[in-house]
């Protein structure tokens, strides 16, 4: 009986510690997971090249081709281990301009422009490829 | 000792703690939020560049083009503007395109979100951040009617409210 009621006490004080060791634990990394991210400039490379493109892409007539230098995203993608060619994509359903620095996460901007969109990376360059109208 | 042990427990998950936390969150995420964010609003770029979008498929070497005035014309198909982004509820974007001989209206067509436009309106009588933002443009186009040219005044609002959106990072 003796037992049982020390037990049950120690159970009782290790609950609630591991509890509140694995919630800071938590809250910390996912602090320093929001602190590293905004320093690396990931969201804000992210915000401008979606609004960029979105821009562009509602500026420009069907059937152009545009291309445009990327290169200051390598050292992003370099530390995120990201390939460029998965960086830029179009969601045609919603009309929005996707972009990815790393494999979570990203940026999303819609346009207008009622153009088909695809896009090529070649180098250090992205070709984006706005075709004809989908109304057409 | 049972007792305190208990008392202890609670104390360490008491709900002041996390108050504690979020403040420090708070503070550390507003921190590096105005150290590391740049501010791009694109809004009144857009909506210029949907006023130019507007004029340019007007346009037909500084005339009016001749169909604009039948009745199965589409601006949004002519010009090649998405009218779903338009429509839809809650949309960020409003267009309004006008054409007058003088004081007679010879055409409208505006899309839905009439609030866009008031807002807009709002937002440029009071010094504000979120409000949507519009540009207003007002040309002139040569138009030949029966053989007889007139100049007529076309007007273009447009107006953005879009702000773009983080991706879910899980």
């Amino acid at each position: 009986m003796k037992m049982n009621f020390k037990k049950k006490g120690s159970s009782n004080v290790l609950g609630p510690v591991v509890i509140f060791v694995i919630l800071n634990l938590m809250f910390f990394s996912l602090l320093l997971y929001f602190v590293v991210k905004q320093s690396t400039g990931a969201i804000v490379y992210e915000e401008l090249y979606a609004k960029k493109i979105a821009l562009l892409v509602d500026n420009a007539r069907c059937n152009t081709e545009i291309v445009f230098n990327v290169s200051d995203l390598s050292g992003v993608l370099e530390k995120n281990s990201y390939e460029l060619s998965n960086v830029f994509s179009f969601n045609s359903e919603k009309s929005e301009v996707v972009v990815r620095v790393a494999s979570k996460g990203g940026y999303a901007y819609r346009h207008f422009s009622d153009c088909e969109l695809s896009s090529e990376v070649v180098g250090n360059n992205l070709v984006l490829k706005i075709g004809g109208s989908n109304n057409e | 000792m049972n007792k305190m042990n208990k008392v202890g427990g609670e104390k360490i998950l008491s709900i002041w703690w996390f108050f504690v936390l979020a403040l420090v969150a708070g503070g550390i995420a507003l921190g590096v939020f105005m150290f590391f964010s740049a501010d791009i609003d694109v809004r009144e770029v857009e909506s210029g560049i949907m006023v130019n979008r507007v004029y340019d498929c007007l346009n037909n070497n500084g005339y009016l083009r001749g169909d604009v005035f039948l009745e199965d014309f589409d601006l949004y198909e002519e010009c090649d503007i998405n009218i779903d982004v338009f429509l839809e509820d809650g949309a960020g974007y409003y267009l309004n395109v006008s054409i007058f001989d003088g004081n007679i209206n010879l055409f409208e067509n505006h899309s839905r979100s009439e609030d866009l436009k008031t807002n807009c309106v709002i937002g440029q009588g009071i010094k504000t951040k979120n409000f949507p933002k519009c540009f207003f443009g007002e040309e002139n186009f040569l138009y030949i009617s029966e053989g007889v040219q007139k100049e007529l005044v076309v007007k273009v609002l447009a107006v953005s409210d879009q702000k773009g959106r983080s991706l879910p990072l899980l």
